[in-house]
């Protein structure tokens, strides 16, 4: 009873909290929306010209071309948004798989306590003591280089954080009465922490997950960068960027400079999306 | 002619919601003058409101007041810092946990010797010091070395009276400086504010929910409700008298706790 | 106190255990064979197995990992596949080139973040602290190394405000005689200021990059934290007695909000120091050990790479135990707690 009135009140809160407008948060969905929506249509009705070397190289932006054409005559737009497809794709699912992961360990961890709590929080301080990005490298380069091995590093580095947040989210609602009741009418340990720590304790990693996909974004584009996650000819972000980098510095920046861009603008609408979302679910 | 005088005081927040309602009220020299009310009654934002320290979103929105002749508050504007100081409900949180006491007491008489140039006599440590024993502190030199929480609630607004003295006010406004500590020391502290008036002959605006404490200390009582001030009558009117119905509610309740008209009748009270 | 200190030393400890551990674990025992990455792709089964027994890695795991572990407790990092040197000594040698650039860029990130975080929360909710929300907003989803790039095209190739990037000192210069190991520092010692001079604007460029990158955490949590101290009770308190507005920032506002910032460097450092300073040494020809991780990592030369992450990774909890006690010793309430505990 009372854990379905918790419940319901929580998801009224939410649902009227969320109606209110905010222009840079309308912004920021809507860039997220455009660049989605491009990423998916441009590839399509183009077919394969994000990997087709038809045009002239190195052409400076224009009508014809946008972004213009990098060293292999391939048109910079079109990987662009071939790119972005990859990209937040990448950046969603990171975040989804970070939140899952991260919330149910936190629960199991806060819910249990004692024994396994002291190994999830040991296992994260070693974790932690990587910043991500090295972590992360480390793992794809033992791995092999490979977007596959890139992604689950990603998820692997920002584990941690969510654990612990979820974990001190899931301590405080673990002593609510509601939870009390549900261990008194006969729950197991693991019922209580999936059925009534987890949902209700779930609000502030959900935030926090929109930033991780403002964070896997750019890491997952430095891995590339770096050459251990999508591999040439391939189209993402990092990648574009790593081959344009001799163009850029003999005078042709557009090969480099719009893959960034789109970095900019994707990375920046989750950040603001989180940021909107932390005020309005508070 | 009275030292504070305020006369239809209106407290609004940016939205537009009226907090308190054409306030009027004096306080005299040397008199300690009352405001109860229950909670949210506007008591606190009438209290900031004459110092100027209404919280971001909350502004007079009409009304003034005077400070010995001096008119500060005209409206919205406040025209200048009346000589008035103030101390506060959890005077813990009130200093800076990061400072020591003596650092936070020497930070306030070098700022009180800037504007004369003159420094009065003796070196700053030892007229802190000195500020700590007039406060009934018994070992200064150990307080100015502690940090804020290190020491008890008690202790703490002795430190805030002690600042609020060294200012040399006309005016002190209190608002609930009591509530929080164990009987015992509260009945310390408002020994401590009705001395402070006996030697220094200042006003005291004293806010409180407490109908026990106010007898105590009061000679005047404005009784607050919802924003605007019911009835503002001398205490034993207030007790024996109640003009107004809402008073005479509030005495209802208040007779639950025990100490409030016996001692009224005792005459114990500050006079 | 002492035993809080032997606590967390120990905990400290721990952490670094684990992180040579964890290290051996991912480079050793992940589905991925290292001998075969390391000798490249187009490697004959021979010369696979040729690495595999140079390495040690035809052993059975156990002895493998004691082997690791009796090394790295003698602080042998083993050998680099591509340069044949102790990576120990490589690493070492190029440390303080790595330092240089991220002490200076840490410099930047804590007095542009503390600057920014303080103008954000004197003008909170209005137009000076909505600016710097679009900072933080752009430098935390801008990419180091494109930022890095488009620094290069403009600031350097065309208004040649900053030298160009080729490592600690422009063609022509001579690296001072080493003292502490920072060039600018070294030159000025040398009484040699055209040389401090030169190194001092070939470190600006990446030290900015790096800085102005790492600063939004700092600018976030400086501004919440300022705007908590200028909301507090304590700064009424001081608005009551009419001190004036600079002192209620500095000695209510700013001294308040500096703590948090102490637990924030060290998130800070990790990339300044680690992620950011690969791509800007790789990308800047810098000497340091971020640039050897790159090397390593094009090269596959994985012992290598093993040996920066493990020399990371105790770093980075070695910063983070140290700004505990820093900590400690600067916020009074938690030398408190621990006076009692
Ligand atoms: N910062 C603020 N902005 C807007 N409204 C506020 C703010 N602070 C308080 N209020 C409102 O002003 C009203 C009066 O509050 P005030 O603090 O003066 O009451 P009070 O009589 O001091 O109560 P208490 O006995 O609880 O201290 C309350 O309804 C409160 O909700
Ligand atoms: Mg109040």
């Amino acid at each position: 009873m009372a854990v379905a009135d918790a419940g319901t009140a929580l998801r009224g809160n939410v649902v009227s909290r969320l109606r209110v407008g905010n222009p840079v948060a309308v912004a920021a969905f809507a860039m997220l929306g455009t660049i989605l929506l491009l990423g998916i249509v441009v590839p399509i009705v183009a077919g394969s010209g994000d990997v087709a070397q038809e045009y002239a190289s190195l052409l400076p932006p224009s009508l014809d071309h946008p972004f213009g054409t990098d060293k292999y005559g391939r048109d910079v737009f079109l990987r662009c948004m071939a790119a972005a497809r990859i990209d937040i794709a990448l950046g969603l699912s990171v975040a989804v798989a970070v939140l899952i992961i991260g919330s149910v360990i936190g629960a199991v961890s806060a819910t249990f306590g004692r024994g396994v709590d002291a190994v999830v929080m040991r296992a994260t301080d070693v974790l932690l003591a990587f910043p991500g990005v090295v972590l992360a490298l480390v793992i794809t380069a033992s791995l092999g280089k490979n977007p596959w091995y890139a992604a689950i590093a990603v998820v692997i580095a920002f584990v941690p954080l969510l654990v612990r947040l979820a974990r001190s989210k899931a301590l405080e609602v673990r002593s609510a009465d509601y939870i009390a009741a549900a261990r008194l009418s006969g729950a197991s340990t693991w019922q209580v922490a999936v059925r009534h720590v987890l949902p209700n304790s779930f609000k502030y990693p959900f935030v926090q997950s929109t930033l991780v996909a403002s964070w896997a974004i750019l890491d997952f584009a430095a891995l590339s960068f770096l050459g251990v996650g999508v591999q040439p000819p391939d189209a993402e972000w990092g990648a574009m960027i790593a081959e344009g980098v001799g163009d850029n510095l003999l005078g042709s920046w557009w090969p480099s400079f719009f893959p960034g861009l789109m970095i900019l603008l994707t990375a920046a609408s989750f950040q603001v999306i989180g940021d909107w979302l932390d005020r309005r679910l508070r | 002619m009275s030292l504070l005088s305020v006369r239809g005081l209106s407290i609004q927040t940016r939205t537009g919601t009226s907090l308190v309602r054409d306030l009027s009220l004096d306080v005299g020299e040397g008199e300690v003058v009352g405001i109860v009310g229950e909670s949210g009654s506007g008591k606190t934002m009438t209290a900031l409101s004459l110092l100027g320290l209404l919280p971001d979103g909350v502004h007079v929105s009409a009304g003034e007041a005077e400070l010995a002749g001096r008119r500060f508050l005209d409206g919205p504007r406040l025209l200048a810092r009346p000589n008035a100081t103030m101390i506060f409900q959890n005077p813990t949180a009130a200093l800076n946990p990061t400072m020591r006491i003596g650092a936070q007491l020497a930070r306030l008489l070098r700022f009180l010797d800037r504007p004369d140039g003159r420094r009065r006599g003796g070196d700053v440590r030892d007229r802190a010091a000195g500020l700590l024993s007039s406060v009934g502190i018994d070992d200064p030199a150990a307080v100015l070395g502690r940090y804020p929480h290190q020491l008890s609630g008690g202790m703490n607004q002795r430190v805030m009276i002690a600042m609020a003295i060294a200012a040399r006010p006309a005016l002190l406004v209190a608002d609930e400086p009591t509530t929080g500590l164990d009987v015992t020391v509260q009945a310390q502290i408002l020994g401590l504010i009705r001395a402070t008036v006996a030697e220094h002959g200042i006003g005291v605006l004293f806010v409180s929910h407490d109908m026990g404490v106010i007898a105590q200390l009061c000679q005047r009582v404005a009784v607050m409700y919802d924003g605007e001030v019911r009835e503002f009558a001398p205490v034993d009117d207030i007790f024996h008298r109640p003009g107004d119905a809402y008073t005479r509610e509030l005495l209802a309740s208040a007779h639950d706790e025990p100490l409030a008209d016996e001692e009224v009748a005792d005459g114990t009270r500050a006079r | 106190m002492l035993t809080t200190a032997g606590k967390r030393a120990g905990v400290a400890l721990l952490s670094i255990l684990g992180v040579a551990v964890l290290t051996f674990f991912i480079t050793q025992l992940l589905p991925g064979d290292p001998a075969r990455i390391a000798a490249g792709q187009y490697a004959s089964d021979e010369q696979v197995a040729q690495v595999r027994a140079t390495y040690g890695l035809d052993q059975s795991v156990p002895v493998q990992f004691g082997q690791y572990v009796a090394d790295f407790f003698r602080l042998d990092l083993g050998t680099s596949i591509r340069t044949g040197e102790p990576v120990r000594d490589e690493l070492t040698s190029r440390l303080p080139a790595t330092l240089e650039l991220g002490l200076t860029a840490l410099l930047i990130a804590v007095l542009l973040g503390v600057g920014l975080g303080v103008t954000a929360a004197v003008y909170r909710y209005r137009l000076g602290d909505r600016l710097v929300q679009v900072f933080v907003v752009l430098a935390s989803a801008t990419a180091v190394f494109w930022i890095a790039l488009v620094a290069i095209t403009t600031l350097v190739n065309g208004l040649g405000v900053f030298t160009s990037p080729t490592g600690r000192l422009p063609r022509g210069f001579t690296p001072p005689d080493q003292i502490t190991g920072f060039y600018v520092l070294d030159a000025l010692l040398a009484g040699d200021p055209q040389t401090a001079g030169a190194a001092l604007r070939t470190l600006l460029l990446p030290a900015l990059l790096l800085g102005v990158l790492a600063s939004p955490s700092i600018v976030k949590i400086v501004r919440s934290a300022t705007i908590r101290a200028l909301e507090s009770d304590f700064a009424r308190t001081s608005r009551s007695f009419g001190y004036p507005a600079r002192s209620i920032l500095v000695q209510d506002g700013l001294r308040n909000s500096l703590l948090p910032v102490i637990t924030n460097i060290g998130l800070v450092a990790g990339f300044v120091l680690a992620g950011g300073d690969v791509i800007i040494e790789q990308l800047f020809a810098w000497p340091g050990i971020g640039g050897y991780a790159y090397s390593s990592l094009q090269e596959n030369d994985l012992f290598a790479l093993r040996g920066y992450v493990i020399a990371i990774g105790v770093a980075y909890v070695l910063i983070n135990t140290t700004l505990e006690f820093v900590y400690g010793w600067a916020d009074p309430r938690v030398n408190l707690a621990e006076g009692r505990s």
